[in-house]
């Protein structure tokens, strides 16, 4: 989410212009992201587990939920301009 | 109604390593069975490839003969305690019981002093209370089995003991996968016990096995 909102400043700052570099950040960020889950706290993966939530199905919705906010604040930025 | 579950044909290597080959056991409603083996032995990756957090290069987990094809397990059909401490730091005590649908009364029928704690975050306990915590959780709730993974680790001597008389309580309701190098333990509590050597699983008929299987010494 925090990323979601830097990448909202650099649109509103800088505008359209820098979208290219501002969706790759916002990727890059994400893979990060995820590959410190699945390393560092992959323990925690079985409490989720254990209440009947796979790995895909949590990854699935936080990338949809970042994706959403990422599209909502690209859009809000712009607006704002 | 009795429920079996059944782990059958487990091949599992790492590189050229065989860790598991062939192993075969059995457990059900009102059963414990007791895993022994070295370390690295392979029984916590079978206890993963059980809870469908590993993937075997082959394996056949039943339960009531239906055999579990995907990765993912159904929480009432089984919940696994893993070795080491599972639950997010940031999570207090009585938000954890209610995700898994404990009350968290049986906490401190079991266990006073956690009356004290009730606000705190899991983070801020020591590791064997964590443990007492994560055992409460996966032995009450509602779930067909129970694998666990040396769930004596960090727990003193006088609280293991009344770990063990919650576990031979919750026996009646589910069937109950152990392992612990504590193994005086795993023998107190287990109903069949098999030992991982070379691979693959030994069911031990008579005490001495243990020792003659290379796990430990019996005096």
């Amino acid at each position: 989410m925090c990323m979601s909102l830097v990448c909202g400043y650099l649109l509103f700052k800088f505008g359209l212009g820098v979208f290219s570099s501002v969706f790759w950040l916002k990727i890059i960020s994400g893979g990060i992201t995820v590959y410190w889950i699945s390393d560092l706290r992959k323990h925690e993966l079985f409490y989720f587990q254990n209440l009947g939530l796979s790995k895909w199905a949590l990854y699935s919705f936080v990338i949809l939920v970042e994706t959403i906010l990422f599209i909502f604040i690209t859009i809000l930025s712009i607006k704002l301009r | 109604m009795k429920d079996i579950l059944e782990v059958d044909s487990v091949y599992l290597e790492y590189g050229n390593r065989i860790i598991l080959n062939n192993v075969y056991f059995k457990n059900e409603t009102g059963k414990i069975t007791g895993i022994l083996g070295r370390n690295g032995s392979g029984k916590s990756s079978l206890m993963k490839i059980i809870f469908g957090m590993v993937r075997a290069q082959q394996s056949f987990i039943r339960i009531n003969e239906t055999v579990m094809r995907s990765n993912w397990r159904n929480p009432e059909d089984m919940r696994y305690l893993p070795q080491m401490n599972f639950i997010p730091n940031n999570l207090n005590i009585e938000r954890i019981f209610n995700d898994f649908e404990v009350d968290i009364n049986l906490l401190y029928r079991y266990f006073q002093h956690f009356e004290k704690y009730k606000q705190k975050t899991i983070g801020q306990l020591s590791g064997g209370e964590r443990r007492i915590i994560e055992l409460l959780c996966i032995l009450k709730s509602k779930s067909k089995f129970c694998i666990l993974d040396e769930p004596f680790t960090h727990i003193m001597p006088l609280h293991v003991e009344k770990i063990k008389e919650i576990i031979l309580e919750e026996k009646q309701n589910k069937g109950i996968v152990l392992s612990d190098h504590l193994y005086r333990n795993v023998l107190d509590l287990a109903d069949t016990i098999y030992v991982i050597a070379e691979g693959c699983t030994h069911l031990v008929k008579n005490i001495s096995d243990i020792e003659s299987l290379g796990y430990a010494r019996i005096h």
